[in-house]
């Protein structure tokens, strides 16, 4: 590798912040709010495609969650967790959205849900990789554990904000996680043979 | 959303089916747009508008009326007169108490094809109705097992002879009219369940009559603050205290406490344009220097801020502390000092840089008078890991890297301790390693250092109660049986030696790596084996001679001895519970769409038994004879958990009794080997509970003390992983329960308890 050291100087008044620097500054300074959608329209977004499994309304949905973030930032007391807070706010948008979707359709026609829009994102993988025994393995866990991948996977979340989020100790998510882990690894190996 | 550990292949190749797209690039830019404006907009309006919940609305009219009484004819009268208007009753909050309140004649339940309803209480009041009821044996199986398909989502409501739906609003229904004493609990369909899996419409008459005498009705008495709160701002440049309290209510045992703090008001004209306050800590100290004992209930909500640079605050403060309290917000203001100075520096990453690819760099820079060394990059699916050695006190500071031609989605904040010598830069790409956005071959990147100058400061705003009042307080007083707090957990002694010989089995961090596993100390902290990596649920059996845990193959029998192995093969599950005889294991494990019910497996590996078929249930334990398992299944939503046995041999299933104030989220309850008590853990997630097989004696061992790991020894020790605060590490004690004899055992054992044996 070649390094090519210059050192150089500038009045600029910028500061690079950390998680909490950020937030705190966002109370004071509404405008810093930008820094921290900067740092996470990415994986809300994701997050929310993934649940959603179509982009229009997971954009709806994102733009939904950082409009309410704004609106709450004033109540979030920081105590090391924004980002469990935020997404938080992404999984009751996700929720709204799926609300709405069902107060427009009756009861019996809950199986046509997906019909309007593209499909789950899970059933998406499922339908391209229909070979692809971990695709169908994760596409039957219970929806709890689905999260738990989404989360961690999709969203990137640390084990201390998938637990804030989840309302768990951070150790009992990751024992849930690799537990589960384990059981997809046991299950592969089944397949295989 | 740093600190993650590494992936593993199966981790990867989960991240890389789920791949979703990136977002837009004209979508980000025009969100961002979007929020400047609403910015704009909210900072337009300089009052949000007032909104209190309506026994809010009738406590603050009552309080100017009072302030006016007050000085007509007196404190005393008035005092005892208002004391009838307005009432808290736990678990339902405060209540109007201008009409008389009503509550359920009896609780009433309908069962249908093994579901039952059960409402088990209401309480009727002028401004609410607030009905208690519990769903139960609802199958695993009525859920949608695809979150694009939605359950039910119609809420229940009251149905009045006259026809009248009372709608549910937040967590309670609208007030039921005087003189109607009868209605109608609908529900159209059990919430989140699917068309057809299980009955629908359900109605449960429901009778109300007057409440008893003896309902708990704490008369709700707001301070008028006559006592102004001491400010006690230490830092002279502030005028104005950031920290206020706006309203306190005496709710018998409790005083609620709700105040603000002003952001604009911590930043003062007399620190540098561009700082900011960041708040670390809030401390309550009452008078004798000890923590003030805090409750944590739903039944009060935040108050509004009256500014928007204001966050607002509550606690509920039990009555046991020495006033005056000091309520302390400590932080520290951060200012940027000096020119942003930058360094540039070259690596080549190659044309596809692969996840978890290394260069070792050494290249010195000197930033701001400090010696800081770039150790070396790392490459993830996701951007690049800059780790630096420096002088102590560098990365008190902004230190960032940049790559030049590449517009980051993450970066900032390298995590763990503060300030420490050693520490990474990550940032992070829109696209994945591999895509043309993911920033690849000869890179040119800066490193950019801006100083910080970081002020601490503190604000304190002091309270005592009125002094009517003061003769309420104890100085204080333990509770009764109670065997541990946080507050007396440092007063413990040492294990005694003949304790040594014992055992126990820890679920712990590794050393040096981040693979946790189960390892094995004797109770004196000596001994340390580890027993197996990347393992967890294990379980010693009770002679301590053989541990078993569940791995992808079935549940592993340790000879503890020998370190020989036997595999029970399908058994898949965890929460692993040996029989007292040694030669069963019960565990939770999945069957078909039942998740998490409880098995038995002969510990020889043959005959696996289902024992139960709803789902998320845990185990507790054996009966001492081995002869019947106890175990819990929660009801629906978690509040509350029955508790059942079954014989083995005849299958009687009974159900035994509620837990109603265990968490819902790691109940952890463990039967004792002499089969005298069930310990669990409280809803505040802290607290341990005792109760008999038979529901009685319910009481509280351990109160707030972080109770985590529970194991009981078959010489009768309850021993408790307590996690320490902001922590993975716990503190394990030993407790014999009926006479409070306690022991903290060595700091050596700072994992989650998982088993126990002391002979």
């Amino acid at each position: 590798m070649a390094e090519k050291i210059t050192q150089t100087s500038s009045n600029k008044g910028y500061q690079e912040l950390d998680e909490a620097d950020l937030v705190s500054d966002a109370k004071g300074n509404p405008e810093s709010f930008g820094k921290i959608y900067y740092l996470y329209i990415q994986p809300i977004f994701r997050y929310l495609y993934s649940r959603i499994g179509s982009r229009p309304e997971a954009e709806d949905a994102t733009a939904q969650t950082f409009l309410a973030a704004l609106e709450g930032l004033n109540h979030y007391h920081h105590k090391g967790h924004f980002a469990a807070w935020l997404f938080a706010i992404a999984r009751r948008k996700a929720m709204d959205h799926f609300r709405s979707l069902r107060s427009d359709v009756s009861l019996e026609n809950a199986e046509n849900i997906t019909l309007d829009t593209e499909p789950d994102l899970l059933q998406q993988v499922i339908q391209t990789e229909q070979n692809s025994t971990l695709v169908n393995l994760i596409s039957t866990l219970p929806e709890e554990e689905r999260e738990l991948i989404r989360l961690r996977y999709i969203a990137e979340l640390s084990f201390s904000e998938i637990a804030q989020l989840m309302n768990r100790n951070e150790d009992a998510v990751k024992k849930s996680l690799y537990r589960l882990l384990d059981r997809l690894q046991s299950q592969l190996e089944v397949s295989h043979e | 959303m740093s600190n993650h550990t590494p992936y593993t292949p199966l981790e990867n190749e989960i991240r890389t089916i789920l791949d979703v797209p990136q977002v837009r690039p004209e979508f980000v830019n025009q969100l961002h747009t979007q929020l400047m404006e609403q910015i704009q907009f909210k900072k337009r309006k300089t009052f949000r508008p007032f909104y209190l919940r309506p026994a809010w609305i009738a406590i603050l009219v009552f309080v100017i009326l009072l302030t006016a009484c007050t000085l007509i004819i007196g404190p005393e009268r008035v005092y005892n007169a208002v004391r009838q208007l307005f009432g808290y009753i736990p678990g339902v909050g405060i209540v109007d108490q201008s009409n008389p309140i009503r509550v359920l004649a009896k609780p009433v339940s309908i069962t249908r094809d093994g579901i039952s309803i059960t409402v088990t209480s209401a309480t009727l009041t002028g401004d609410r109705t607030h009905i208690d009821y519990r769903i139960f044996g609802v199958p695993g199986s009525a859920y949608p097992d695809r979150e694009d398909i939605m359950g039910c989502t119609q809420q229940p409501y009251l149905r009045l002879p006259d026809e009248t739906h009372l709608a549910q609003m937040d967590n309670d229904f609208l007030p039921v009219p005087v003189g109607v004493n009868e209605a109608i609990f609908v529900v159209p369909c059990i919430i989140e369940t699917l068309p057809g899996k299980v009955p629908e419409n359900w109605e449960l008459p429901l009778r109300f009559v007057p409440a008893p005498p003896d309902l708990t009705v704490v008369p709700v008495i707001e301070s008028l603050l006559s006592q102004t709160p001491s400010v006690m701002a230490n830092t002279p440049s502030s005028e104005i205290n950031p920290l206020t309290i706006t309203k306190v209510l005496d709710i018998g045992d409790k005083f609620v406490l709700m105040g603000e703090f002003s952001y604009s008001a911590a930043q003062d004209a007399s620190l540098p344009a561009g700082s900011w306050w960041a708040i670390q800590r809030v401390s309550i100290i009452g008078a004798d220097g000890r923590e003030v004992p805090q409750s944590y209930s739903n039944d009060f909500k935040l108050p509004t801020p009256t500014h928007a640079d204001s966050e607002t605050w509550l606690y509920q403060l039990n009555k046991n502390f020495v006033p005056p309290v000091t309520i302390t917000y400590t932080g520290e203001n951060i200012s940027p000092v000096g020119p942003k100075e930058q360094a540039e520096f070259e690596f080549d990453a190659g044309l596809n840089p692969q996840d978890g690819s290394k260069w070792t760099v050494n290249k010195d820079f000197k930033l701001g008078g400090y010696n800081i060394r770039l150790v070396s990059i790392e490459s993830s699916a996701r951007g690049y890991s800059f780790h630096f050695k420096a002088d102590p006190g560098a990365s008190a500071n902004a230190i960032s890297v940049d790559i030049v031609g590449y517009s980051p989605n993450c970066g900032g904040g390298g995590g763990g301790d503060l300030f420490p010598e050693e520490f990474n830069r990550e940032v992070c790409y829109s696209g994945f390693s591999g895509s043309p956005e993911f920033p690849h071959g000869k890179l040119k990147a800066i490193l950019n250092f801006q100083a910080l100058t970081r002020q601490n400061k503190s604000f304190q705003v002091q309270w005592s109660p009125d002094t009517a009042q003061t003769g309420t307080f104890a100085t204080s007083t333990p509770q009764p049986r109670v065997c541990l707090t946080a507050d007396t957990l440092a007063q413990l002694k040492p294990a005694p030696a003949d304790l040594a010989s014992g055992t126990a089995l820890m679920y712990e961090q590794l050393d040096g790596t981040d693979h946790w596993g189960l390892v094995l100390y004797n109770l004196d902290g000596s001994g340390k084996q580890v027993l197996v990596s990347d393992a967890s649920w294990g379980a010693l059996s009770p002679d301590g001679s053989r541990m078993a845990y569940p791995a992808p193959d079935g549940i592993h029998v340790m000879d503890l001895s020998t370190k020989a192995e036997k595999v029970l093969a399908g058994a898949n599950g965890f929460d692993l519970h040996w029989s007292p005889d040694g030669k069963q294991i019960a565990y939770v494990g999945g069957s078909g769409s039942i998740i998490d019910s409880v098995f038995v497996i002969n510990a020889d590996g043959t005959q696996v038994r289902q024992i139960s078929n709803w789902s998320y249930e845990a185990v507790i334990g054996w009966s001492p004879n081995s002869a019947q398992l106890y175990f819990v299944a929660p009801f629906t939503g978690g509040a509350a958990w029955k508790v059942y046995s079954l014989d083995l041999a005849s299958s009687v299933l009974r159900e035994l009794f509620t837990i109603e104030n265990g968490t819902p989220k790691f109940l952890n309850a463990k039967f004792s080997l002499d089969g005298n008590w069930i310990a669990y853990r409280g809803r505040d997630n802290s607290s341990l509970y005792l109760v008999h097989t038979d529901g009685s004696d319910m009481h509280l061992v351990l109160d707030n003390a972080g109770a985590v790991g529970v194991e009981w020894s078959r010489s009768g020790w309850l021993g408790v992983s307590l996690r320490k605060t902001n922590s993975d590490e716990s503190t394990v004690v030993l407790i014999k329960p009926d006479g409070c004899e306690a022991y903290l055992l060595p700091p050596a054992l700072h994992g989650e308890l998982e088993g126990l044996s002391i002979p």
